[in-house]
């Protein structure tokens, strides 16, 4: 959970800050997967996934320094990879694009057919209700629901009030329940 | 607290492992927010879980690659310099200057300057600095060794101040205006 400290990952930190790329190395490959799968839900693009989470590290190496300690390195590596995100997001461009395309769904080779399309079908809907989501409350709710950020630390992360973060969240569920009535994801 | 504000308060906690106490209280003796929850975590079950969008494998493995290629580009070594070696390099960058241009000076002016390279040289040796060879002979190489030997063991401008004492007055006075070395000497 992104609430609770790992003092694995802080002592890469550490390392990581005295210069020891081997010990940054790990941080990446343990923080990968949770960066990527933000970035991903967040453009909608496995492709702009993997370099927002590539800019994600690399810019996190070079601010590195800058790390006091205050938050837990997840935590500080998730504001990275949320303003990277949003950067992402509200280039005007790329936005209408993300808007006007269908999240596309990249194919498993390790899943049975079966779940595997299964899989498919559930990034797919996922994906699609993100997009309907204004960048802001797509990353609240991302970090809440898949990160399991306490509301304080989401508050940090974006900067934001406690009472907004709260409101952003609450907006995006009312509009999840919205869409599944009208995507027919209840039975 | 309303039904109202406890189905807020529900929805806030859409993802999460556990209730506050309140809340779940609450759920025991309300069916209408008992329901509400209930189609909550229903909700939930159909957004997935975290890993579901993690990448395969390989794309980590080849997104980590570059990372760690961008980050061995991006590392730049900071050696950390005592305070006296920067001085030191300071003042013998000024004693090249100098001696660079007591060549320039002798070489268009014509000057002879005298010069004692055999007594220099004994005197180096002592010390265990090589001595320099001037082979034109137009150069005072006593004060050529002994400007790299003081700048060499003691990093002081006294080296400078005694390439200096051996100038006449006309050659500083030649230096400071033709060269425009006035604020170095």
């Amino acid at each position: 959970m992104a609430t609770s400290v790992d003092p694995l990952l802080e002592t890469l930190a550490h390392a990581a800050q005295a210069g020891d790329q081997k010990a940054f190395g790990e941080l990446v490959k343990k923080l990968m997967n949770p960066v990527m799968a933000l970035t991903y839900r967040m453009s909608g693009d496995r492709d702009t996934a993997s370099d927002l989470a590539q800019e994600t590290f690399v810019a996190a190496w070079k601010e590195l320094a800058h790390f006091r300690g205050q938050s837990s390195i997840k935590s500080w590596i998730w504001r990275i990879a949320a303003n990277r995100s949003l950067n992402y997001l509200e280039s005007k461009n790329r936005r209408r694009k993300l808007e006007q395309t269908i999240p596309p769904v990249e194919l498993t080779t390790h899943d049975s057919p079966d779940h595997q399309y299964e899989r498919d079908e559930l990034r797919r809907d996922v994906l699609a209700f993100m997009a309907t989501l204004p960048p802001q409350q797509r990353l609240v709710f991302d970090l809440r629901f898949y990160q399991q950020c306490s509301f304080e630390e989401i508050s940090q992360i974006m900067g934001r009030a406690l009472g907004t973060v709260k409101t952003l969240y609450r907006e995006a569920v009312s509009k999840l329940r919205i869409h599944a009535r009208q995507t027919g994801w209840r039975s | 607290m309303i039904c109202h504000e406890y189905q807020d308060q529900l929805q806030e906690h859409l993802g999460q492992d556990r209730l506050p106490d309140d809340l779940a209280r609450h759920l025991d003796d309300c069916s209408e927010c008992n329901q509400v929850w209930k189609d909550l975590l229903e909700l939930g079950g159909h957004l997935g879980q975290d890993s579901v969008f993690y990448p395969e494998t390989e794309e980590s493995e080849l997104v980590a690659r570059v990372i760690e290629r961008e980050v061995r580009a991006t590392t730049t070594v900071t050696v950390v310099r005592p305070v006296w070696l920067v001085r030191l390099s300071a003042v013998a960058a000024a004693a090249l200057l100098l001696i660079s241009t007591g060549l320039v000076v002798e070489r268009y002016s014509g000057r002879q300057v005298r010069t004692s390279a055999d007594t220099t040289s004994a005197q180096v040796a002592d010390s265990g600095v090589p001595a320099v060879q001037n082979e034109d002979d137009e150069m005072p190489a006593e004060t050529i060794n002994l400007l790299i030997r003081e700048v060499s063991t003691r990093g002081t401008f006294e080296a400078g101040d005694q390439l200096l004492d051996d100038l006449s007055d006309d050659e500083v006075s030649y230096l400071k205006t033709a060269l425009k070395a006035g604020d170095l000497l």
